[in-house]
């Protein structure tokens, strides 16, 4: 999968950037396939991605700012679901075997209704995330390595990676960057693996 | 299991079916259309059209079939039911609601809003504000749409349903009420308003 | 050789996990939360998880009033752990309550719909308020976690001599999205019944309402369909046993009180009577079914008008049929129904359509007329005058 965009630099000096809530869920595959949820892996990823994020940004001459809850109402949390909607849809359109003869461009978005996230969070930009991710515990990698001696061929489930990123212009909601992928390697519970998957996630980002 | 995976895991499975030739969207361009040589309409606009060969509708979108549609249904004789495909479990196959040309105004709106929930595509759908609606020639009603998807995102709209020769006709137009309703509510309005029954 | 292979196997799992992992896990203390190192925790993250999406999701009832209702009834109960367990309803129409290991409770408004009485409510929630308690919810997973582990470790055995193991993905916020309780062990079953009815006693709710819920249960599912899994069957075995532990049960109580307060739970859920009643029917159900659960809903006499009302439009809705005169029966309730009260407007409307239909046109144009005049403009009218033309 390849990253999409519309723009390449950003239009100002400094710009804000809110982080979205990130949307993220890390779990262990015990041997029997049950994905026991860790919640300290989960929490230690997500400082992780947002360390590696904020880098990034850095890296941009960007600023992050955190979403703030508390200022959240009725028509933000409309927007919110609307941007998961229309991430499905550039998933289906962008990278799925059906393309709209509408939409040959890449060209989405959210509406002017952002400028309420632009408001309540004094940002210029916003950044969606989303993680889910498995890993195998010791039983499962012994099981892997036998079944794979016995059984060679067999591609054994466990450690995948699913992730998703978007960014969004607030002045006039639209989509400027967007990118995903999946893979089979990448660990985000300690930091070092963490970068490198946030840098691949994070490809041809703006700025 | 989770909506966000559900969402990658049909992606995902249409990025691994390729090779579907009889299945692409087709453009359709401003003007007079006819659909299936059952409606004719007007649009001052161009349109993604996408049928589905074993689907007893076919819908017009700019941006995706869950941010706004117009979906223009077979007329469905009695016995039929708006939604013909079968769900996994049998039992709920047979709940399945069916037209009956006898059925009133209030029926066939009725009938339209039983065949949405059982498809099961909106945790909550609402017709409201029932009116006298002719499409083309034919008498019937035209009525407002509200709905909820299982994420939560509110949906608008409105439909047309009439029956000619004991058949049931339906078309409507929904989108999100966050922006893509207002967006595309005139150009909707105008284009159910040409409809013509062929 | 092959036996060699799986003893070493055999050992290496039961070093990894004991089997039957739930022997040690104690009543959860108030206001306790696991640490985050803790399977618990885990657990407890993918339920928050999903209860943040259930705030917003499309199938949460929108009625702040009824859910804060409910919490009342549990804090009633439980003055002790009112803090840690939320509640929320679900509109889904059926009979379903349950409760997820971070305090989440969740109750369906098919069972709204078929409590009788508040008491019969806080049988419901107490008894999943036990099961927040005792933590089945985690004595379960580390159940189901030893069990399957070991099970794998054998499939590979069993696989070299040729059968091939199978595991599936199993993930607790599925099982509780699939809108299925965690399923309980009879023992905890037993245990959590206990528990609600200590509860509702001290509560002074009559604990007789507690096997009443089950009764009603059952007496539904013999109108029904046969072979038909409610989907509380799935987490709630055995019926008919739990009848029977709780009666026994409440004889080991002295000075029982029997409050069942019917007033506020109707109250409460009057607003969405009408939609709650249009799912049920949508259900096609076997007629007999639907009458009854209407039966219990509308068991005031004072409503007996509606609930004549809405058994014509049981039959109204499934129409002509083979054989079967629905379209008399349903003419025969709405004429019950006007005759337990003759100012309600709707029947007149649904009673003259109807008649419109099997041509009996004069009354039909008495009886609209009737609904129009007694609805005061209704939002139909012009389409019931072309009708009348």
């Amino acid at each position: 999968m390849e990253p999409k965009y519309t723009i390449r630099i950003f239009d100002k000096e400094r710009p804000q950037i809110l982080l979205m809530p990130v949307d993220i869920e890390i779990c262990e595959l015990t041997i029997a396939g049950m994905c026991e949820p860790s919640a300290s892996w989960t929490q230690s990823s997500k400082e992780n991605i947002i360390i590696s994020f904020e880098e990034i940004l850095n890296t941009r001459n960007a600023i992050l700012k955190k979403y703030n809850k508390n200022k959240q109402n009725d028509e933000i949390i409309q927007l919110i679901k609307l941007h998961t909607q229309i991430g499905q849809e550039i998933i289906n359109n962008e990278y799925g075997a059906f393309e709209l003869p509408t939409k040959k461009e890449f060209n989405w978005t959210l509406g002017k209704k952002v400028k309420l996230l632009k408001q309540k969070n004094n940002s210029d930009y916003a950044i969606f995330i989303f993680f889910r991710d498995q890993y195998s515990s010791t039983e499962r990698v012994i099981y892997n390595i036998i079944t794979a001696v016995l059984f060679p061929g067999i591609i054994p489930i466990g450690g995948s990676q699913i992730a998703f990123a978007s960014l969004v212009d607030l002045n006039n909601g639209e989509i400027t960057w967007f990118n995903g992928y999946y893979r089979s390697f990448g660990d985000v519970r300690d930091l070092e693996n963490a970068r490198n998957t946030v840098n691949k996630l994070f490809e041809e980002f703006p700025g | 299991m989770s909506v966000i995976k559900k969402i990658f895991i049909i992606s995902f499975f249409l990025i691994l079916i390729s090779c579907q030739a009889d299945k692409t969207y087709i453009l359709v361009e401003p003007g007079k259309v006819e659909i299936n040589k059952i409606y004719s309409v007007n649009t001052n606009m161009k349109w993604s059209q996408f049928q589905e060969r074993e689907y007893n509708f076919l819908f017009w979108t700019v941006d995706g079939y869950t941010l706004q549609r117009i979906v223009f249904f077979k007329p469905l004789e009695d016995g039929q039911s708006l939604f013909d495909y079968d769900r996994l479990f049998t039992k709920e196959n047979e709940k399945r609601p069916t037209f009956n040309s006898k059925m009133n105004k209030f029926e066939i709106k009725e009938f339209f809003e039983s065949c949405i929930i059982w498809s099961r595509e909106f945790t909550s759908f609402e017709t409201t504000d029932i009116k006298n609606h002719k499409i083309g020639e034919t008498e019937g009603v035209s009525f407002d749409i509200k709905a909820q998807n299982e994420l939560g995102l509110n949906y608008k709209g409105f439909a047309v349903v009439g029956i000619k020769n004991n058949k049931l006709y339906s078309i409507y137009f929904i989108a999100t009420e966050m922006e893509f309703y207002d967006r595309y509510k005139k150009e909707a309005k105008e284009i159910i308003s040409s409809v013509k029954i062929l | 050789m092959k036996k060699i292979f799986l003893f070493i196997i055999i050992f290496l799992g039961s070093c990894a996990t004991p089997i039957g992992g739930a022997k040690k896990v104690e009543d959860i203390k108030p206001q306790e939360t696991p640490s985050i190192e803790s399977i618990e925790a885990g657990l407890w993250m993918q339920m928050n998880n999903y209860e943040e999406k259930l705030k917003t999701s499309g199938s949460r009832l929108k009625d702040k009033d009824l859910e804060k209702y409910l919490k009342n009834i549990l804090c009633k109960l439980t003055t002790e752990y009112c803090k840690d367990i939320r509640v929320y309803v679900q509109n889904i129409p059926y009979f379903n309550a349950f409760m997820a290991p971070n305090g989440m409770m969740v109750v369906w408004t098919g069972l709204l719909l078929r409590a009788q009485n508040e008491a019969q409510l806080a049988a419901v929630i107490g008894h999943e308020a036990g099961h927040y308690i005792k933590r089945h919810s985690l004595k379960s997973w580390l159940d189901a976690k030893s069990r399957t582990d070991l099970m794998a470790i054998l499939a590979i055995g069993l696989s070299v001599g040729g059968l091939p193991g199978a595991g599936d993905i199993f993930n607790v916020t599925q099982l509780l999205q699939a809108g299925f309780m965690a399923k309980h062990s009879r023992d905890n079953e037993r245990e959590a019944d206990k528990v609600g009815l200590n509860f509702l006693i001290n509560a002074e709710y009559d604990p007789g309402e507690a096997p009443k819920v089950w009764e009603n249960i059952i007496k539904e599912m013999e109108l029904g369909e046969a072979n038909k899994p409610l989907s509380f069957l799935a987490s709630h075995p055995a019926p008919e046993e739990r009848i029977e532990n709780l009666k026994k049960q409440t004889e080991e109580y002295e000075n029982i009180k029997n409050k069942k307060n019917t007033k506020e739970l109707k109250e409460k859920i009057h607003p969405h009577l009408k939609k709650w009643i249009k799912n049920e029917i949508r259900l096609k159900n076997k007629p007999e079914q639907t009458e009854f659960v209407l039966e219990k809903t509308f068991e005031d006499k004072k409503n007996d008008y509606l609930l004549k009302f809405y058994k014509g439009e049981i039959y109204r809705l499934i129409g002509v049929k083979e054989e079967e005169n629905n379209y008399d029966k349903a003419i025969d309730y709405y004429d019950e129904s006007i005759k337990a009260k003759n100012d309600f407007p709707d029947v007149y409307r649904e009673l003259g359509l109807l008649q419109l239909k099997i041509e009996k046109n004069e009354e039909a144009k008495k009886n609209l007329k009737k609904y129009l005049k007694l609805s005061k403009n209704p939002q139909d009218a012009a389409i019931i005058e072309s009708y009348l033309n």
